[in-house]
């Protein structure tokens, strides 16, 4: 396109002219349209400065609240106008609860109960807790059981069910406290107590390994985790089924990147040997194997030996068998050694 | 309402001083305005509009707009350029409401004023009629630009000021609107005469 000016090679085109009549009709309604929304009196300087002034003061005032509410982590403005109640229960279905500095969304045959201020009691079920930012020495803590959760600002979710408990971290990081440790759970981590003896499980599903409880002679090394008992068997089995679908995932996971990243995969396999539950068998030899693969016949011994140990009849133990039989061939470790 | 002819005074006023006055409410001053700026207010929206279909309205609407801003007038262009860029937005929003139809040539002739050649008068205006049919179909800011720049021929800079837009966005909407007006016109005799009398400056 030529973007110069462009002229007309004919007289300009005429334009249509009103008329007189229709000049005076305009000019009468314009005016009579302004007269009518003629302006108030002009407010004086002064006045105008005041309103100024007194706007930007206003506006400075909120500003110092709004800080000073970040800072304390004392959200006054989010504060509800009814009284806090002590208990709050969702029977039928979950339930979302504004309270002071946290949003919480109490999934259906859950129970939580305000123990004082900032502190909460998750008694049974499970509940997703929104925590505005609070000062790093005020911070939100809930109880499930003899574990505590302490925030600062984060998302998280806790799940309390028969004897288990389980921490999942959305965003930020929680501290997690049990028996006087306390172990930092990072966004898209997770953290599980769950409880140990399951006979019915255990009977059902012969990859389960024996619990740490078990390993170390019958004493557990856990303490007891006092929650109330679920009402509901079904959502103890949610537990454990999302507990297994989790660990499968970590296990094809693993199993997907031995050949690109084996370091990562014996991470992996050596986290899942260490866990409760119905992996952990097939994590240990798993792990064996794939240290055998990488020339390291020292820990592949070990593991191996620990599976067979563990889980003489499991569905692995012939295989393990044959790849120790490999590793010592006369039966002795100390021919493995040199 | 009895209305008189503003003073000689007023007339001779510069921008600055006459919008104060406006502004502040002086009748004899508003009526100033009108009457200096009226014809190029009724010129800007003809040129838009190609007759004088609804013109009242918009006419009134336009100095009644301007008299409501022009405290806010402060000087960075002329005055008369200030009220066409108000002229312009009102045509746009009368535009953009509804679909516009040309009014026909006896319409057209109501006030019209006597014509010497008219034979040559009642061809340019059916071609003007048809390419301002056409123009119906064209976006109103595509519409707005080429009217302003090519019917009426307001430099580019001007168009730019009245239309609130970049020179560069002005002529992008010329392109746009002249691409269809050539498009059109390839198949209309009479059009294509019209169209190609409008030529671009070497």
């Amino acid at each position: 396109m030529n973007t110069k000016h462009t002229k007309h090679t004919e007289p300009e085109w005429p334009i249509e002219p009103l008329s007189n009549a229709a000049w005076k009709r305009i000019e009468q309604r314009v005016f009579e349209q302004v007269s009518a929304s003629a302006p108030a009196p002009e407010t004086t300087p002064w006045l105008r400065r005041r309103f100024v002034w007194g706007t930007l003061a206003a506006c400075s005032l909120a500003a110092c609240l709004v800080l000073f509410s970040w800072s304390t982590g004392a959200p006054f403005a989010s504060q509800p106008a009814a009284p806090l109640k002590r208990h709050y229960a969702a029977i039928g279905s979950a339930q979302q609860l504004d309270l002071p500095g946290v949003t919480v969304q109490l999934e259906a045959q859950s129970e939580l109960a305000v123990v004082s201020h900032g502190v909460y009691r998750l008694a049974r079920g499970a509940a997703r807790f929104e925590v505005v930012h609070r000062g790093p020495h005020d911070p939100l803590a809930v109880l499930a059981g003899d574990v505590r959760v302490e925030v600062v600002g984060t998302v998280f979710k806790i799940t309390c069910v028969a004897n288990t408990a389980r921490v999942e971290t959305y965003e930020g990081t929680v501290r997690v406290v049990q028996a006087g440790q306390g172990t930092l759970i990072r966004a898209g981590e997770h953290w599980d107590l769950v409880e140990l003896a399951d006979a019915e499980t255990t009977a059902t599903d012969p990859t389960r390994a024996p619990s740490p409880q078990a390993e170390a002679g019958g004493t557990s090394s856990l303490p007891a985790f006092h929650a109330t008992p679920a009402r509901s068997p079904d959502l103890n089995l949610n537990l454990k089924a999302r507990v297994s679908e989790h660990q499968r995932r970590r296990f094809e996971l693993a199993a997907a990147c031995e050949k690109r990243d084996p370091e990562r995969a014996l991470r992996i396999y050596e986290a899942l040997s260490r866990e409760p539950g119905p992996w952990a068998g097939n994590g240990l030899f798993a792990l064996g194997r794939l240290e055998l693969e990488h020339k390291r016949p020292l820990a592949a011994a070990r593991d191996l030996r620990r599976y067979l140990e563990r889980y003489p009849a499991g569905a692995n133990a012939v295989d393990a068998q044959t790849l120790l039989s490999r590793l010592i061939p006369d039966g002795s470790p100390d021919a493995l050694a040199h | 309402m009895e209305l008189t002819p503003p003073s000689p005074s007023l007339t001779q006023l510069d921008d600055q001083s006459l919008a104060r006055r406006c502004a502040a409410g002086e009748r004899a001053a508003q009526q100033a305005f009108f009457e200096r700026e009226r014809t190029q207010v009724h010129r800007t929206l003809y040129r838009v509009l190609g007759s004088n279909r609804n013109m009242e309205d918009l006419l009134q609407e336009t100095f009644i707009e301007a008299f409501g801003s022009i405290h806010a007038f402060r000087g960075d262009s002329s005055l008369r350029t200030w009220i066409d860029t108000i002229a312009a937005r009102v045509v746009y929003r009368h535009l953009a409401r509804r679909a516009l139809k040309l009014a026909p040539v006896s319409c057209l002739d109501e006030h019209s004023a006597p014509h010497s050649d008219l034979e040559m008068q009642t061809d340019a205006r059916r071609a003007l009629q048809q390419l301002y049919a056409m123009l119906d179909r064209v976006e109103p800011k595509y519409r707005i630009a080429y009217t302003l720049h090519v019917v009426d021929g307001r430099p580019l800079k001007e168009v730019a000021q009245i239309t609130g837009t970049s020179v560069m966005a002005v002529k992008n909407r010329i392109w746009r609107a002249r691409h269809l007006v050539h498009e059109r016109a390839a198949r209309d005799p009479l059009l294509r005469d019209f169209v190609t009398a409008v030529r671009p400056v070497p």
